[in-house]
């Protein structure tokens, strides 16, 4: 069955090469955009950056409404990113390690604007919610190869690093 | 412990992810497989042939116990986007089936991941298969998705819209 500890280890295994990107943001560069349509590199950035905040209102509320989403404090420079997500990645191992078990079949409901758009046990949200963050750091590797910084390894090799 | 079987949550997101995958696949412009986002990265045809190759990753994680490999396997001859979903359904079909002969109890034994002789993982293997398959997985079609943009390709929401699926078009 799942469990907490099942969660933490998933979260733990992206921590570090969710870091290692953080660190390489360009904050000369967070207007890029690689196509029209796409979001600019800061804000996506700032996405990867604070998605551990996701967790935690996933952990300490039964639901979250877009309405209530707190626009995050911009960071100036890549050592703010870097350390505010240091500190919500604590903030999240604890939140998870102090959860009771239970609570992870408890149901837990994202609205917009009133309306349930999805709902599931607060487990499955937790774990979607890495595949989420491991998503937009992808993006945001490719965001990086355009402006020619390396990406680091996380599945084995990358071009630019073994691990 | 909570009541939640982690075979079900593993078959569910498998689903689920694979359907969201195979609406990218179809429309991969494989006319224009050599195409590179920067000199170093891989061309699009590489990279959406190796997502629909990893959708197979699965069966090696569910039935093998110490898994090893030296570099990926011998890519099939695609030059379609129908024949990229036609080796991805089958790729897809192979872990599926291996997740059905799966029970819960197999899913908490461990697992370990070596590249040449270095550790990449060890813990359990429902957490292998979340994080050395699927998110492995999720990754290269993150890439592939930003790739499709960057040519002019619509691209179906992953995890809610996209820029040219809003909330309510599906």
């Amino acid at each position: 069955m799942m469990t907490k500890q099942d969660i933490l280890e998933e979260f733990n295994e992206e921590v570090g090469g969710t870091r290692k990107m953080l660190e390489r943001v360009p904050f000369d560069k967070l207007d890029f955009k690689p196509s029209p349509k796409s979001m600019p590199l800061g804000q996506l950035a700032m996405m990867v950056g604070t998605i551990p905040e996701w967790f935690l209102s996933v952990i300490k509320q039964d639901s979250l409404d877009t309405g209530d989403f707190k626009q995050p404090t911009k960071p100036a420079n890549v050592d703010e990113l870097v350390k505010e997500f240091d500190r919500e990645v604590e903030e999240v191992r604890k939140a998870l390690t102090e959860m009771d078990e239970k609570s992870l079949e408890v149901t837990w409901t994202f609205k917009m604007k009133g309306k349930t758009i999805m709902e599931d046990p607060r487990g499955i949200v937790l774990s979607q919610t890495v595949r989420h963050l491991v998503h937009h750091r992808a993006q945001l590797g490719v965001y990086l190869k355009m402006n020619g910084i390396p990406h680091p390894a996380f599945y084995g090799p990358s071009g630019d690093e073994q691990q | 412990m909570a009541n939640i079987s982690f075979k079900k949550v593993l078959q569910d997101e498998f689903e689920h992810e694979m359907a969201t995958t195979r609406k990218l696949l179809e429309r991969v412009p494989m006319d224009k497989a050599d195409w590179v986002p920067h000199p170093k990265s891989s061309p699009l045809g590489k990279l959406a042939i190796h997502v629909a190759q990893l959708s197979g990753m699965g069966v090696g994680i569910l039935t093998q116990t110490d898994f090893s490999f030296s570099g990926i396997g011998q890519r099939p001859e695609i030059n379609t986007a129908a024949e990229l979903v036609a080796y991805f359904d089958e790729n897809v079909k192979a872990t599926h089936e291996a997740l059905e002969a799966t029970t819960d109890e197999e899913l908490a034994k461990p697992w370990k991941l070596s590249f040449k002789d270095h550790k990449i993982f060890e813990g359990s293997r429902a957490v292998a298969f979340q994080t050395i398959f699927l998110n492995h997985f999720i990754h290269h079609r993150a890439q592939l998705g930003v790739y499709l943009r960057l040519n002019d390709v619509a691209i179906p929401g992953s995890y809610g819209p996209s820029a040219d699926e809003p909330f309510g078009s599906s």
